[in-house]
């Protein structure tokens, strides 16, 4: 089985064991971003969303970057692997791979992604593998102190654009589209209630799920346009059809709103459960049972 | 002619077939219970230029593709003028053309060797199946007739090999086998003493150095792969792509070196054994995560099938120049292991050992192959699939109990590992300087004791994996270890091969060439010996000193310009060893190992 592995409610109910809240989620490491960094909101969704769904943390690995944001498995109950720059995603499918049981979300920033790791992102939307994809997207490289990040707004001023910007912004959410991603979705760090749901749907979600956080830099992400961000953010309405991809990519490329809530699902085969139709990919699992080598055949095959 | 021992060459322009008539002659050889080396040299481009393999037959102690040519199978006559220099006195030619109207003394004029056979393989093509192309089954119908190996093999491994082409193509090539052989037992008036001799067995397996080692990491309880094909080194994924779901694993071709690396690492995490295969480029690419696995103590193996460099050099042509980066490359500290195999066979057995180490000590592992291993063929018993035992790759869920520590300060270094999904095992790893938690730390004093926990993990290392590979001109094969320094002493006083004039210290595939080197020298009267250490790094002092200290002159051969090996000794010892380096594309031949060994031996 592919997916992950959700714990049922009423069985641990019978059993005397207390379901699981958000604060069990809590890691052995104190948060250190700063004070009212976008990152808090995004990581307590995140608890409230595992509680949600009652995912056991053995049952858990949270895969990362590096950037502030990359800091996240630290701060989550969890089989965490924090990497190195702009690898999150072939690290957590390799995860996946070698235990596809496990739940497997990954954190990274819009330079992680974009920027250093521009090259794995498509990659891994393809393979649409079950993988839940969060990026939190501040606007500005904030761990190395204020440089240009892939998706910094035009004409602002930065560390190393100190005559502003010139490069046009990336759109993660529209880039997730294009490459054919089967979730894409957009919250912001500031809406809990939303972002938590986004975050359960996209664990749901059978496949690669992608799922664009907004989440301001309260230190260098001043002009990075989140100043006005409260009346751009809008829910996508009501009407939107998310089977249609096209005008899910305009929702959210559009230049004036920043549409929130789930742009694009779709339900096609997914990688883990295609390859075990081939009978691969029992990751740690293989056991006395499973398939061995056939001496035979290799025997054969090479004389 | 020796019949127990020749060396047989096919050359003709790529895209004439040359390298799968070589492919299906190593194995009717192999049928037949020969000891066969086989290698290919072919332009990086798929059609033009010259492609060429080179067989040698030998009832036993084959180790190379040997030098000088006693066949020369030319499909047209620049393959005929490119490769007639290397043939011997005796050498039989085999070409293409009309024998009728062949002017044999101004066409081959310049050939050095004996019996010339000028066969219509083009014509018979044409007339037998209407297909030129043909040709090269045709020739291998007659080499198989001329020197009288069975029929059989050739007309079965035909039909294998064109197996998903087609019942037409089946046949015609069938056809074409037939009739080549046929015309060389009625229509070639034999001239030569090169028949081959009957030896029983039950037929040997035939593998390339890149083959032995996908399946022995199959063996040794790999069950992910994850690569990006790459010259010299693609074979060993393609393999494991066959092989792995069949046996519950995965091979996942990934967008570049870099995801492949870390998708091997993040399945490693998982409780995977994982690799991946790479050439010098993808080496290079994969610098950075290298070192995550050292500091986040991920086990890997990562095999190099070493091709010229730098940049993209030589794709398809041997060479020996990873070593320094495979064991300085990267920036930072960290623990790490280098092998290199010194054979096809050792190809099979090294795997075992590096998943072995990487797993028990959680660090990278480097195996260093080349392309004059990784495309060369050689014979193996059908006892190294049959008997070699099948590591154990069932990793049921274990328990951990509250306050476990991944990092844990431990006397071997070696810390506990849970896996995911284990009960109580929770925790991060990171590249970051870390507390024995996991979680990230810059504190001075636990930055300190972590490097050492780290590197304490190498401590008996050598000790316990670095023997060596010892030829003395017997040619027989030791395998040499001293542990402690009462058997390093006992090297010295006992070992034969840890005295005399000449000592070779080689590394990776020019064993076979230098063991032979070895044998011919004894030969002609000049005492010399080889090692070749398996696992380079850490380095095991205690084998490889008495050796030096054992030898008037240390000649040190590597096909790399700078000598990279021999620095690295030079570095430990503070001595000047002789070098004998080749970086033109081309493995050794025992020629010319053979040359270098006499000109040391005068100048001691």
């Amino acid at each position: 089985m592919s997916s992950h592995t959700e714990l049922d409610p009423q069985a641990a109910a019978e059993a005397g064991v207390a379901p699981l809240t958000a604060k069990d989620y809590k890691g052995r490491i104190k948060p250190i971003w700063c004070p009212g960094c976008g990152d808090y909101g995004v990581l307590n969704s995140l608890m409230n969303a595992l509680a949600h769904l009652q995912i056991a943390p053995d049952n858990l690995a949270v895969v990362s970057g590096i950037g502030c944001s990359s800091r996240l498995p630290g701060f989550v109950k969890s089989y965490g692997f924090h990497g190195v720059h702009g690898r999150a995603l072939p690290v957590a499918l390799g995860v996946k791979l070698g235990n596809p049981r496990l739940t497997v979300v990954v954190a990274g920033g819009d330079g992680d992604g974009l920027s250093i790791g521009a090259g794995h992102f498509p990659h891994v939307v393809r393979r649409n593998i079950d993988i839940t994809y969060l990026m939190l997207d501040n606007r500005i490289y904030g761990l190395t102190k204020g440089q240009t990040s892939p998706t910094t707004p035009r004409g602002i001023w930065t560390k190393t654009a100190p005559h502003g910007v010139f490069e046009y912004p990336m759109n993660p959410a529209g880039l997730a589209l294009s490459y054919g991603a089967s979730f894409v979705a957009r919250g912001y760090s500031s809406q809990l209630k939303q972002l938590q749901q986004l975050i359960v749907d996209g664990i749901r979600h059978r496949g690669f799920s992608m799922i664009q956080v907004l989440s301001p830099c309260v230190t260098f992400g001043k002009g990075c346009g989140f100043d006005t961000l409260a009346e751009q953010v809008k829910e996508v309405p009501d009407t939107h059809n998310r089977q249609d991809s096209r005008a899910a990519y305009m929702l959210a490329t559009d230049p004036d709103t920043m549409y929130t809530g789930i742009l694009y699902e779709d339900d096609r085969p997914e990688l883990v459960e295609v390859l075990q139709q081939h009978g691969g990919t029992r990751g740690r699992e293989i056991d006395e049972t499973g398939p061995r080598i056939d001496v035979e055949r290799l025997i054969g095959r090479f004389s | 002619m020796n019949r127990d021992d020749f060396v047989m060459g096919i050359s003709g322009d790529a895209g004439e077939g040359v390298v799968v008539t070589g492919d299906l002659m190593t194995q009717v050889g192999a049928r037949a219970n020969f000891q066969i080396s086989s290698t290919q040299t072919f332009p990086a481009e798929v059609r033009g230029g010259q492609s060429y393999v080179q067989i040698r037959f030998g009832v036993d102690n084959v180790f190379n593709p040997g030098d000088r040519l006693d066949v020369l199978v030319a499909f047209n006559d620049l393959a005929y003028h490119q490769y007639k220099g290397t043939a011997t006195s005796e050498a039989i030619l085999i070409i293409d053309g009309d024998p009728e109207k062949t002017d044999k003394a101004a066409r081959f004029a310049d050939w050095p060797g004996g019996p010339i056979y000028v066969v219509p393989l083009s014509k018979i093509a044409q007339e037998q199946i209407g297909e030129k192309r043909a040709k090269n089954m045709v020739a291998l119908g007659a080499i198989t007739g001329l020197l009288g190996f069975p029929a059989k093999h050739g007309d079965e491994l035909v039909r294998r090999q064109f197996r998903h082409k087609g019942e037409k193509v089946i046949e015609g090539n069938a056809t074409a086998f037939a009739a080549g052989y046929e015309y060389a037992r009625l229509h070639v008036q034999k001239r030569d003493g090169l028949i081959v001799p009957e030896i029983p067995g039950e037929g040997h397996l035939v593998m390339s150095g890149n083959d032995a080692i996908a399946l022995g990491a199959l063996y040794a309880g790999c069950r992910f792969f994850s690569g990006y094909p790459i010259t010299p080194a693609s074979e060993i994924m393609q393999l494991l792509a066959d092989e792995l779901p069949l046996v519950g694993g995965t091979m996942y071709q990934a967008e570049d070196e870099i995801a492949s690396l870390a998708a091997t690492l993040g399945a490693s995490f998982s409780g995977v054994r994982a690799m991946t295969a790479t050439s010098g480029p993808g080496l290079s690419l994969m610098a950075e995560l290298i070192g995550l696995s050292g500091m986040a103590e991920i086990p890997v193996v990562i095999v190099d099938v070493q091709r010229g460099g730098p940049s993209t050099g030589l794709p398809t042509k041997t060479e020996q120049s990873d070593l320094l980066m495979s064991i300085y490359g990267g920036h930072g500290e960290f623990p790490r292991v280098v092998m290199a195999p010194i054979s096809i066979r050792d190809c099979f057995n090294v795997m075992r050992r590096a998943f072995e180490i990487a797993e028990i000590y959680q660090v990278p592992v480097i195996v260093l192959s080349e392309q004059g291993l990784g495309h060369r063929r050689a014979t193996l018993p059908r006892t190294l699939l049959e008997q070699t035992p099948i590591a154990e790759v069932a990793r049921p869920l274990k328990s951990w109990p509250s306050g476990y520590l991944r990092f844990e300060f431990t006397d071997s270094g070696i810390s506990p590992r849970a896996l995911p999904g284990d009960p109580g095992g929770m925790h991060m790893v990171t590249g970051l300087e870390h507390w024995d938690h996991g979680g990230p730390s810059h504190e001075p004093a636990n930055r300190v004791e972590m490097v050492q926990k780290r590197f304490r993990k190498l401590r008996n290392l050598d000790r316990k994996y670095g023997g060596v590979f010892a030829f003395k001109g017997d040619g027989i094969l030791q395998r040499l270890h001293a542990t402690t320094d009462d058997e390093a002493g006992r090297l010295s006083s006992v070992e034969e091969a840890f005295r005399g004039e000449v000592g070779i210290i080689g590394w990776g595939a020019t064993a076979g060439v230098v063991r032979e080197a070895v044998a011919r020298a004894e030969r002609r009267g000049i005492s010399a010996s080889a090692i070749f250490p398996r696992m380079i790094l850490p380095h095991n002092d205690l084998t490889i000193r008495p050796f030096i200290e054992g030898h008037k002159r240390i000649l040190v051969v590597e096909e790399n310009f700078t000598g990279q090996y021999a620095r690295f000794l030079a570095h430990h010892y503070h001595f000047q060893p002789t070098l004998l380096n080749k970086y033109d594309g081309l493995p050794f031949t025992p020629d010319q190992v053979l040359r270098k060994i006499e000109e040391v031996a005068n100048y001691v």
